[in-house]
């Protein structure tokens, strides 16, 4: 019997089969008990950790549970002259990183750090000067801790309320930040570190994207069977000026948004899950008269979520699963897909060096460069120890990538194995390729900004 | 609803008949891979918020279907007891049927490497990819997936051409007691 034979005889037992029952409603219904249940048993969670941290720094300082990366989101040009690197990590601290010298500093304590990677978890202002923490900790309110990078302290937090953070962005003249949740919109005073509401999405509010000028804020609204709109807001008055449908023909969901530097066209990738070759598309949108464009379809099975728009603004480049698809801004078309090797996994996060010539994809067996002018894909980088769910962040100056890494450290103590886990990045050179020494942060890295 | 529960209702509705096959070849049982696969999507439901916006959700379903399968076979080791002793009806449907045969076979698996065949030979997934749902290194999903290959093939040899499932599955008890008789 072989392989192709044991197939056939796996699908022929598969068959026939009963109708499908109510699975999709049975399984709203018991998650939101299942939700509602690990809500109480975070919230009287945290509220025992007050008691036992400390005593128990185990509690507090593991990578947690095993968990499914995040698409990347799209990320402003950190600030120019910026000369740390911000780690937030799971235990409740922002380690400020040198990177002249790649060593660690004095963690600040912040409040109500996650260890999970998927919500956003740290911001810099485009100044440098503030690094903003979003603390979304299970049971507590969410907050935003701004930490002054001159001193590196941290000021008091701001609480934002019942929201669960899907994104956040800091206007490019620094006086607003907008952080966006399915609970609505909200928008901070940079120079009050006070938030208040902002106009609401209707349907929940997703990724979201600056003009290049800042006068306007383009958030996506609306799921799959919501309104799939993206929202203009007007930063200065604060108001909605427009709604822009996203086109029928491109049925996915709204998952990522980006702008281009010369803020004439906004990219929306509309991913599908369990997506067939050209299920998946980017909707361009032309922002002189906010309207959307012919969707591009993207030739690449699996979701599509993640988006990085060169520098230049020539070029968006669209991560699915397991491939990176080009699109030419200049004439809105797919440029050929670029495949990642077959044992690469699923690539999560990727991050474009500031001249835009090389891509590096993050993926769980290292970090794949890609050359973006030819589309070579070049030998995996080997990051030992690199995290199940890690941020991957390249330097203003693209001369360095940090990666987290999640050691676990085992000794004998009276016959017993004890293991600690012990967090940290690692630094990549780009002009090597390879990967430096290990960055001891204390725990999980789930973050990584430029400031300072 | 809210968006959040849209973009899962579209989720679920897309993934759902494959987790039920899936769940089905691993418990043998078309009742308990329906409830498995709810129980799968519920939770998914329950960290949708945290892992919507990703990639790879779907491979966090399946792994979820995996855990939950696992941590249930861990409970009890449920199935249908095999009997060698021939069935009440003496008269075979006419045409021959795999399926009772396969499943049975499938139940002399340990857990572990029936998820590893499942999710090799069915779902298709690569040696990286099993290992990575599963956690634990490809050689161990190598090692598993020889061994289980070679039990099926003790247990399934020649059975395409057995006529009947009560044949079948006669022939899966037989050829079992010869597999652990040496």
């Amino acid at each position: 019997m072989d392989e192709l034979s044991l197939r056939a005889l796996l699908e022929r037992a598969t068959s026939p089969e009963p109708p499908l029952g109510q699975i999709v409603s049975n399984s709203l219904r018991a998650g939101r008990k299942l939700r509602r249940r690990r809500r109480a048993t975070s919230a009287a969670l945290s509220a025992a950790a007050v008691v036992v941290a400390g005593t128990v720094p185990a509690l507090t300082s593991g990578p947690g549970h095993k968990v499914i990366k995040p698409a990347p989101a799209v990320v402003p040009a950190p600030p120019a002259g910026a000369a740390t690197a911000y780690v937030a990590t799971s235990a409740n601290a922002v380690v400020p990183i040198s990177l002249a010298t790649n060593t660690a500093g004095t963690p600040i304590r912040v409040p109500g750090v996650t260890d999970d990677p998927f919500v956003p978890q740290a911001a810099a202002s485009p100044s440098g000067r503030t690094v903003y923490e979003i603390g979304t900790a299970g049971g507590s309110p969410t907050t935003v801790t701004p930490v002054d990078t001159a001193t590196n302290k941290a000021g008091p937090a701001i609480t934002i309320g019942n929201a669960e953070p899907q994104g956040f962005a800091v206007a490019p003249n620094g006086r607003t930040a907008y952080l966006s949740a399915p609970e609505g919109l909200f928008r901070i005073s940079t120079a009050t570190n006070t938030a208040s509401r902002a106009p609401d999405c209707r349907f929940g509010c997703g990724a979201m994207a600056f003009t290049p000028n800042g006068n306007a804020l383009y958030v996506i609204s609306g799921g799959a069977r919501g309104a799939r709109t993206v929202i203009l807001i007007r930063t200065a008055s604060n108001t909605v000026r427009t709604s822009i449908k996203i086109p029928a023909n491109s049925p996915g969901i709204p998952f990522n948004i980006g702008i281009t530097p010369n803020g004439k066209t906004a990219y929306v990738v509309d991913g599908k899950f369990e997506a067939k070759p050209g299920e998946n598309s980017v909707v361009p949108i032309d922002l002189a008269t906010n309207t959307p464009l012919r969707p591009i379809k993207i030739w690449a099975s699996g979701v599509a979520a993640g988006l990085v728009i060169a520098p230049d603004g020539r070029t968006a480049y669209v991560l699915s699963s397991r491939a990176v698809t080009p699109i030419d801004t200049a004439t809105n078309q797919a440029k050929p897909t670029i495949e990642l090797p077959g044992s690469a996994g699923y690539a999560y996060f990727m991050a474009l060096t500031p001249d835009g010539k090389t891509l590096y994809v993050l993926t769980p067996r290292g970090v794949i460069p890609i050359r973006t002018a030819s589309g070579t894909v070049l030998p995996t980088i080997k990051v030992p120890k690199l995290c199940s769910s890690t941020p991957i962040a390249i330097t203003p100056g693209g001369r360095t990538i940090y990666v987290g890494a999640c050691i676990t450290r085992t000794r004998m103590h009276h016959g017993h194995k004890l293991s600690k886990f012990v967090g940290g990045v690692v630094p990549i050179s780009t002009a090597t390729n390879t990967a430096g020494g290990f960055i001891n942060v204390g725990g999980a890295p789930v973050a990584i900004t430029f400031a300072g | 609803m809210t968006m959040a529960d849209d973009e899962f209702v579209q989720f679920a509705e897309a993934v759902a008949p494959r987790l039920r096959r899936t769940a089905f070849l691993l418990c043998g049982d078309w009742h308990a891979a329906e409830d498995l696969a709810q129980t799968t999507l519920a939770r998914v439901f329950a960290s949708w918020r945290r892992i919507r916006n990703r990639d790879a959700v779907s491979t966090y379903a399946m792994r979820t279907l995996l855990n939950t399968y696992l941590a249930e076979s861990r409970k009890k080791r449920p199935g249908e007891l095999l009997t060698d002793r021939l069935p009440e009806s003496p008269v075979d449907p006419p045409s021959p049927e795999l399926r009772m045969a396969v499943l049975a076979a499938l139940d002399l698996l340990p857990p572990k490497a029936r998820a590893v065949v499942v999710l090799r030979y069915w779902a298709d997934l690569s040696i990286d990819q099993t290992a990575e749902l599963l956690g634990c290194s490809p050689g161990n999903v190598k090692s598993q997936s020889a061994r289980a290959l070679d039990k099926l093939r003790v247990l399934l040899d020649d059975v395409a051409t057995e006529p009947s499932p009560a044949a079948a599955r006669t022939h899966v008890a037989h050829n079992e007691k010869k597999a652990r008789h040496g």
